[in-house]
């Protein structure tokens, strides 16, 4: 929290519905940090594009710093929002999209200027590519140099560590400690390494509802104990794979098809740079204007998998469920 | 002036951006303008030579490019939304009215080049028109182009699929230019129709115009000016309304 602010840095939701959030209630408050845990679909993103002002709810309120972040645009000169990925179509120069915030971000607010935000994060040689160029794992930390450009008292980050190697993620791992020193910082990830190196208040939510505010010691167990899953696997539905989240002893699961097999099933280019494969419900089909929808049950695809399993005596029925329900391409089992 | 500052800073900004990502925004309209321009006037003056159909035509072609390059903006920004484009604007700590506001004065600047390149064609069909006429075209541009927008907007922003804005988008010129008194003075229609007439955003424009480019009623201009200015700006206002309102819905 910045001393020149006279309100404190806080984010409060009061009843909160929208999208697949249900009626989600509570408050943190800076300087600290929290992180939204829950599985894909829990409302995690929701919940941080809402305290970034970006959405509205549909019922309840959102509070950040004592005022509504959609309609008062001032209190958003006090919010970082870091996305999973840029905020922009990919066509456009990393330097350009940078400099949108840098310019419109009031000068006591900034830390540095957009090339040494870059640099921070090991990307400074990209200032003048566009965004299409760069790999997944480079866009993402493009979007995190925002967090070292403006000095924020709520700094909201959405999948910190997504697609990053392990140099990136160390970096992260700073920056949000020294960041959660002096701010309120709100992470929304799966990342279990992540959590386990920050040790961060736990808010779980699941389902849409908050199941409760935890510091990291107490449900440390549930969030990176136990063995860890992580291959490919052929399966011929998401469902398949789906049906494994029910099983004794699964802490955690996710799993991705490969994205440059189903391209190229739909004959489309896997280098075709203005393609965006995102994963959606099918009843979302209005809320998403141009897109080609593919169901993809039914196509057989290779899949990243992920799973947390809680102890050694679930590894064995697991793993005959997996290959009952999937062909196992290759999986290596860490911890325990 | 933080705000006015935000809102240069944002105008250009898209300025920019339209130049070096969307390229199409331009070209479009430009290669619509320049296909058209080259061939319909001449086609019909060889037709018949007995009206100014060079001036007459040319006149109409120049409104129609204006139109192209707000709707396929209006559009565009529709599309965008519902696909979280405009995301990178609604974390910026400026009003959102603001942020619409700046894309569309943009696009209206940009249509500029459109309007240069009808305005160079036309004069090989003998429409010449003084530097003022120029300045008064090139305004009345940026008014029409606001007003299209306006229009779009509150038509197609309250419904986000993609097939659904374009077919609105459609329709909405279809209607502002067929109901304009773009092939006609609206003079020579009775007296209530000019009124109800005058509530399409194009169709002061549209005589405006004609006074500029035939060189008669110029008198008039001043005032058409003014009457298009009001009426284009309330669509405007009236369009950034529903799509301002619209983000609440998101």
């Amino acid at each position: 929290m910045c001393g020149r602010f006279i309100m404190a840095a806080f984010v409060e939701f009061s009843g909160v519905w929208k999208y697949v959030v249900k009626g989600v209630s509570f408050r943190v408050e800076g300087p600290g940090l929290y992180a939204l845990v829950g599985p894909n679909g829990s409302g995690k993103t929701t919940l941080l594009k809402l305290a970034a002002g970006i959405i509205a709810p549909e019922k309840g309120r959102v509070i950040v710093c004592g005022t509504d972040p959609f309609r008062d645009h001032k209190v958003r000169e006090r919010i970082n929002y870091v996305g999973a990925r840029p905020l922009t179509d990919l066509n456009e120069v990393v330097h350009s999209y940078l400099g949108l915030y840098y310019a419109l971000t009031p000068k006591h607010l900034l830390r540095c200027g957009v090339e040494e935000a870059l640099m921070s994060f090991g990307v400074h040689r990209f200032l003048r590519e566009k965004l299409y160029k760069l790999s997944e794992g480079q866009r993402h930390r493009v979007e995190l140099a925002k967090l070292i450009m403006k000095r924020a008292d709520v700094n909201l980050i959405d999948e910190p560590t997504e697609a990053l190697d392990a140099e990136a993620k160390a970096r992260v791992v700073e920056v949000l400690r020294k960041l959660s020193s002096e701010s309120l910082v709100i992470i929304a990830t799966h990342d279990a390494e992540l959590l386990k190196e920050l040790r961060p208040t736990v808010v779980l939510i699941e389902k849409g509802e908050l199941r409760g505010i935890h510091e990291y010691e107490e449900v440390a167990a549930n969030l990176s104990g136990g063995l860890m899953l992580e291959g490919i696997v052929r399966a011929s539905s998401p469902e398949a794979l789906e049906g494994l989240r029910g099983l004794e002893g699964v802490v955690e699961l996710s799993y991705k098809p490969d994205v440059r097999e189903l391209l190229k099933r739909l004959g489309i280019s896997p280098d075709t740079h203005n393609v965006m494969v995102f994963e959606s419900e099918e009843s979302a089909k209005k809320a998403y204007p141009g897109a080609t929808f593919v169901r993809v049950s039914g196509l057989e695809l290779n899949y990243s998998l992920r799973v947390r399993l809680r102890d050694e005596e679930s590894l064995s029925v697991f793993l005959r469920e997996l290959t009952r329900r999937a062909r196992v391409v290759r999986l290596s089992v860490s911890g325990g | 002036m933080l705000s006015l500052r935000a809102l240069t800073y944002l105008t250009a900004y898209n300025v920019k951006h339209i130049l070096t990502t969307r390229k199409e925004f331009i070209l479009v309209p430009l290669v619509s303008t320049i296909a058209s321009m080259l061939i319909v006037p001449y086609g019909l003056s060889r037709f018949t030579s007995s009206i100014a159909v060079g001036a007459v035509v040319a006149m109409g072609l120049l409104v129609t490019s204006i139109f192209l390059p707000s709707t396929i903006t209006a559009l565009y920004t529709i599309i965008e939304l519902g696909i979280g484009l405009l995301d990178k604007y609604l974390t910026l700590p400026i009003p959102r009215h603001q942020v619409v506001l700046a894309r569309f004065l943009a696009s209206a600047l940009l249509g500029l080049i459109n309007v240069t390149v009808a305005l160079i064609l036309a004069s090989i069909y003998g429409v010449h028109i003084t530097p003022l006429g120029a300045l008064a075209v090139y305004l009345m541009s940026i008014v029409l182009s606001l007003g299209v927008t306006g229009v779009v907007l509150f038509l197609s922003a309250r419904n986000l699929d993609v097939q659904r804005a374009s077919l609105m988008a459609s329709i909405v010129n279809i209607i502002l230019l067929n109901l304009s008194p773009l092939y006609f003075p609206l003079s020579v229609m009775p007296p209530a129709l000019q009124v109800i007439m005058l509530i399409n955003p194009a169709s002061g424009v549209v005589e405006a115009l004609r006074a500029i480019i035939l060189g008669r009623g110029w008198c008039s201009v001043p005032t058409l000016i003014l009457v298009s200015l009001v009426l284009n700006l309330a669509w405007f206002s009236a369009g950034v309304k529903v799509f301002v309102g619209r983000l609440r819905r998101l």
